[in-house]
């Protein structure tokens, strides 16, 4: 069955629960295709980090299976799924490891066991895409919120994974620093990478995302594109999610203004999208 | 940048003009002083190796005079209050070059005791100018991979360079809680500044304690398999620097010679 599934990466009725109590993850399955934009969304305590460290290998799960490339992740080849499912931390603080920026990018690399060169030429590399190569001597302590997130995040792509997990990426940047993780995932996404983000940033989720997963207590309750996800009232409530921001100024025009009943055919997905379909509108 | 509470040492190692100099000939070079100034026992070579380092870390290495002489302050305070003891003697009659009565026995000097008093301070002094050498232009993550080299078994060399990342995080999760505390008046008094602290203790050990889990699985996210490596680039030391060694050795030399003969004839 997984032979025509297309998914890279494939989880087949996951459990989790950190003291065999309460499950913190029930019954998951999901399917991940290459190349897909996933925004996971729900409140604190929904499960997302534990459903993330699932799917990068770091928790095994009490039941069910993980398949990558329709290959059963066992015990035993666990550092495939940690290298191919990359996973970036909400706090860069309990990610960094290294004495300097440099040592911290090379640190997955090295635990890989690619040959010195090599290490040498992927970290150059990640460091000068990532902007950091002038820092790369420099201690993290003496490294900024923001920077350290890039330094972060460069210690994930350093490892060239397929997937890259992150858990609320922009939950303490500026809006300098968001705008250009926005950039970067625009770059990954062009490499081919799959992205999946963590978020409660609902406006940013409608904006990006391809689909979107919603999760409550431990369980998956929506999975689909944005706007069937945003426009249905009882996911929005059960979630307790709020609706971007621009979906809401389309319905109300809409509503106002729309002779014929409410479509989400055209709904715009960002400014720019609402400012063309605005003036069309209005014909200016 | 995050400099509110770091280690000044560490500041300035970081800071160093000659911090990209190979970290494996500081160490050498520094032992070699240490080793020289102490098997000389003389107080010339202790001055010349105190001027010598102290050249290397003000002029070459940029260090400004003043945090120089603020960091070597610090020993400089136990070096004199150790060797006053040394040079000091009691006795039940006044003797020495001069003596202090204080009741019930006399503290006295001698002119022996004196100059073994200076020695000492001077031999230490150097000593330590020459592991300023290192101390002030090595941050200790490249100290620690000096150490690897020297085949220091694996667990302390991760031991090493975890408490090096982590002594920074659990000062910046303290200062922060003081902040906290200081912020609702918890430091107000001394009685409530003693519950805070003790407060503030008990939470960081809380904090730590759930924080380290965080840290080993994002360790082991990154294909963590039990043995911490990174990746060092490998710095040749230059002629200049060789030179500068040399030129410190053969001075010294030098110098032992001519004392060597002042003391023949």
């Amino acid at each position: 069955m997984t032979e025509e599934s297309g998914y890279i990466l494939e989880i087949k009725n996951l459990n989790y629960s950190y003291d065999n109590r309460a499950n913190v993850l029930n019954n998951i399955n999901l399917g991940i295709k290459k190349g897909e934009k996933i925004a996971v969304l729900g409140a604190n305590g929904a499960g997302k980090s534990t459903l993330f460290l699932n799917m990068n290998g770091v928790y095994s799960s009490n039941s069910g299976d993980i398949y990558l490339h329709q290959t059963k992740i066992t015990r035993k080849n666990i550092n495939m799924l940690r290298k191919s499912a990359g996973y970036v931390f909400q706090e860069p603080d309990s990610q960094i490891v290294g004495p300097a920026v440099f040592s911290e990018v090379s640190f997955g690399l090295c635990n890989l066991g690619l040959p010195a060169d090599e290490i040498k030429e992927k970290t150059i590399k990640v460091l000068k895409e990532m902007e950091l190569y002038n820092y790369k001597d420099r201690p993290p302590h003496y490294l900024s919120g923001g920077e350290k997130k890039r330094v972060a995040i460069a210690g994930v792509i350093a490892m060239e994974p397929e997937i890259i997990l992150f858990d609320e990426p922009m939950a303490s940047l500026d809006p300098g620093n968001s705008l250009m993780f926005e950039h970067l995932l625009e770059k990954l996404a062009n490499e081919g990478k799959t992205i999946i983000i963590s978020t409660h940033n609902t406006d940013f989720a409608y904006r990006w995302a391809g689909r979107i997963i919603v999760m409550d207590k431990g369980n998956i309750i929506a999975d689909d594109v944005p706007v069937k996800i945003f426009t249905s009232e009882e996911i929005l409530k059960t979630a307790n999610i709020g609706k971007p921001l621009l979906l809401q100024v389309y319905e109300i025009i809409k509503e106002k203004y729309g002779r014929n009943i409410m479509d989400y055919n055209n709904a715009p997905r960002c400014i720019n999208e609402f400012a063309e379909w605005f003036c069309q509108r209005r014909k200016l | 940048m995050n400099t509110h509470n770091h280690f000044p040492i560490d500041y300035y190692a970081y800071n160093s003009a000659i911090r990209n100099w190979n970290t494996g000939y500081k160490l050498l070079f520094a032992t070699g002083a240490i080793i020289t100034v102490i098997a000389a026992d003389s107080i010339l070579i202790s001055i010349y190796t105190f001027i010598f380092m102290g050249f290397i870390n003000t002029c070459i290495a940029r260090l400004s005079p003043g945090e120089y002489l603020k960091a070597v302050k610090i020993p400089a305070m136990f070096i004199l209050l150790g060797s006053l003891a040394i040079g000091t003697g009691f006795s039940q009659t006044a003797k020495g070059i001069l003596s202090l009565d204080i009741g019930v026995t006399y503290l006295y000097f001698t002119k022996e005791g004196i100059m073994q008093m200076f020695n000492i301070i001077l031999k230490a002094l150097g000593a330590v100018s020459a592991m300023y050498l290192v101390t002030l232009s090595a941050p200790a993550g490249e100290l620690v991979m000096v150490l690897k080299k020297l085949h220091l078994p694996g667990i302390f060399i991760e031991l090493m360079h975890l408490i090096y990342r982590y002594i920074f995080i659990l000062l910046d999760a303290a200062h922060k809680m003081r902040n906290a505390g200081e912020a609702r008046l918890g430091y107000s008094s001394f009685r409530t500044s003693c519950k805070s602290f003790s407060m503030m203790l008990g939470n960081l050990l809380i904090v730590s304690i759930k924080n380290s889990r965080s840290y080993y699985d994002a360790m082991e996210a990154r294909c963590y398999n039990g043995s911490l490596e990174f990746y060092t680039e490998k710095k040749k030391p230059a002629r200049l620097q060789l030179l500068l060694m040399a030129l410190y050795f053969i001075l010294a030399a030098i110098l032992a010679i001519i004392l060597q003969l002042e003391e023949t004839i």
